[in-house]
């Protein structure tokens, strides 16, 4: 794997920030008024869950533009970019429970907003991978999942306001939560820098990753022409 | 408030696990990776040995 | 824009009319709910009367979402399997007005099922309990408002998943995430004029789901299915 496929540039972005970022998380960062050293985790579980809005965004995105042009690569960039937002996202739910424990003193908060809505997401972007793996590769199976994706466009937002509205009508039993903690100078250049280099880190995985596929999908009209079948 | 060593403890795992987890999927493309290229490499094998039989239907 | 009414009433009319005459559907998945209701009862059984009450404020929810995935499964794949969606693949109208006609014909037998079974889970779950009852007009808004969304985003995802194998293990995964919003909302509005609280917010995130998943379909589907 030479340093050239893996979008070298995402890479050494990712690389320099992360490290740097973990420094600062460890060392520089103030310990929060409330929550203490616990805290710190803020600044992997809110980074991550960004960076997953931002790839499921981006597979909408895709999806839209594949419903247009019909190139199946635009159908790749979704799925890949799907993909990259679930990975993201399943980082939300492990360490949403690992925060609730040590923060709250339990493994699973059904009142905290981003648990819940990734939830929901994860199980509707899961069932967006069964779609897929239901149908050959192919043009329709391209169409399908841009249209399932394209109903996520809707879905994020209305399941973030539904979890949202229903916190303020049913009242869940209340841990205290300091939400909007005082945020300091210092832990918003330290959540910056972990966002850049969380989002840059998901950018260099997007990009081999779908190298990789595209390089499957050449392969795959090679070993056709080999065996002397017509190239779909 | 928990004692600092169990909060570093679950701060630590927290991190941990998001780095692992992205290692292992570090690990799946590369392997992925290399199946490619020995898939790439049959297919070239494959057409050598398919070149010769190519020259001679040719002239028929 | 006309012409999408016209065939989208003609199709849901068409939908309707069979169901009338056969019956079928409405008794498999009026038979369902009932049943789906009963078992509900049994299983919270052990819970105190207020609890059982909060309960079947969510659980009504449930049995409406899974009797409408019934009916989605059952109407898709009949037209499958006859190859009618092919024909009406093939002619000359708005392709949306085949998601909006199915969605039309779902909404009204979902209403049909509905006014049977929210009398039953008073009569279940509230009938002779001193647990603070939800507002009925507030839970039948929320239904009827939950119904255009639930059939909106079923027929939809309904037919992505009827062109695909394995489709009817495929709908309820795919259903079942997309119309979660609808129950938190729903639910929130059930529970919440249950506590006295105000529910114009969850009714209006109903109506904003109709419209943005109406939006989506209605702008999508013609680019979706195209076979």
């Amino acid at each position: 794997m030479n340093l050239r496929s893996l979008g070298a540039l995402p890479v050494a972005i990712a690389g320099t920030l992360i490290p740097f970022a973990l420094l600062l998380v460890v060392f520089w960062v103030p310990d929060d008024a409330d929550q203490g050293f616990s805290q710190r985790i803020f600044y992997l579980h809110v980074p991550v869950a960004l960076v997953s809005y931002l790839f499921l965004g981006l597979g909408a995105w895709y999806a839209v533009r594949y419903l247009r042009t019909r190139d199946p690569i635009d159908d790749l960039r979704s799925y890949v970019a799907i993909h990259q937002g679930v990975i993201f996202g399943s980082y939300v739910l492990l360490t949403g429970p690992i925060w609730a424990k040590v923060s709250w003193g339990q493994w699973w908060d059904w009142g905290d907003r981003q648990l819940n809505v990734f939830l929901i997401l994860f199980l509707f972007y899961s069932a967006y991978f069964m779609l897929r793996f239901s149908v050959d590769a192919g043009p329709r199976r391209a169409t399908l999942s841009a249209g399932y994706a394209l109903l996520g466009i809707g879905l994020v937002p209305l399941s973030f306001l539904a979890v949202r509205i229903a916190e303020t009508v049913i009242h869940p039993t209340p841990l205290i939560r300091a939400d909007g903690p005082q945020i300091e100078a210092s832990m918003l250049v330290t959540f910056g820098l972990m966002l850049a280099g969380a989002a840059a880190l998901g950018f260099a995985l997007f990009s081999v990753e779908l190298r990789g596929k595209l390089i499957d999908e050449r392969m795959r009209r090679l070993r056709r022409r080999l065996r002397g079948e017509a190239v779909l | 408030m928990i004692e600092l060593e169990t909060a570093v403890w679950y701060v630590g795992a927290a991190y941990a696990v998001v780095w692992l987890l992205t290692i292992l999927y570090v690990g799946l493309l590369r392997q992925k990776l290399g199946r490619l290229e020995r898939d790439l490499a049959a297919a070239e094998e494959q057409l050598a040995a398919q070149a010769p039989d190519e020259h001679a239907g040719a002239g028929v | 824009m006309s012409g999408f009414w016209r065939t989208t009433w003609l199709l849901a009319r068409k939908d309707l009319l069979l169901e009338a005459r056969s019956r079928e559907l409405t008794l498999a998945m009026g038979l369902f709910a009932l049943a789906s209701l009963v078992l509900a009862q049994y299983a919270t059984g052990a819970a105190a009367e207020a609890d059982r009450a909060l309960l079947a404020s969510g659980l009504v929810w449930l049995v409406v979402l899974f009797t409408a995935m019934l009916g989605l499964q059952r109407s898709f794949a009949a037209e499958r399997d006859e190859g009618l969606f092919d024909a009406l693949l093939l002619a000359p109208l708005d392709r949306s007005a085949i998601w909006a006609g199915k969605a039309v014909a779902l909404t009204a037998l979902l209403l049909l099922i509905e006014i049977v079974l929210v009398p039953l889970t008073w009569l279940f779950f509230f009938e002779g309990s001193t647990a603070a009852a939800p507002s009925l007009v507030t839970l039948c808004a929320a239904l009827a408002l939950a119904n255009l969304g639930v059939a909106g985003a079923g027929s939809f995802v309904a037919s992505l998943a009827s062109a695909a194998r394995q489709r009817e293990v495929l709908l309820p995964v795919l259903f079942l995430p997309a119309v979660t919003p609808l129950l938190i909302a729903g639910v929130a509005a059930t529970v919440g004029s249950a506590q006295g609280e105000p529910v114009t917010q969850p009714l209006l995130l109903l109506l904003v789901y109709d419209a943005v998943v109406g939006v989506l379909a209605w702008g999508a589907y013609d680019h979706v299915i195209t076979e």
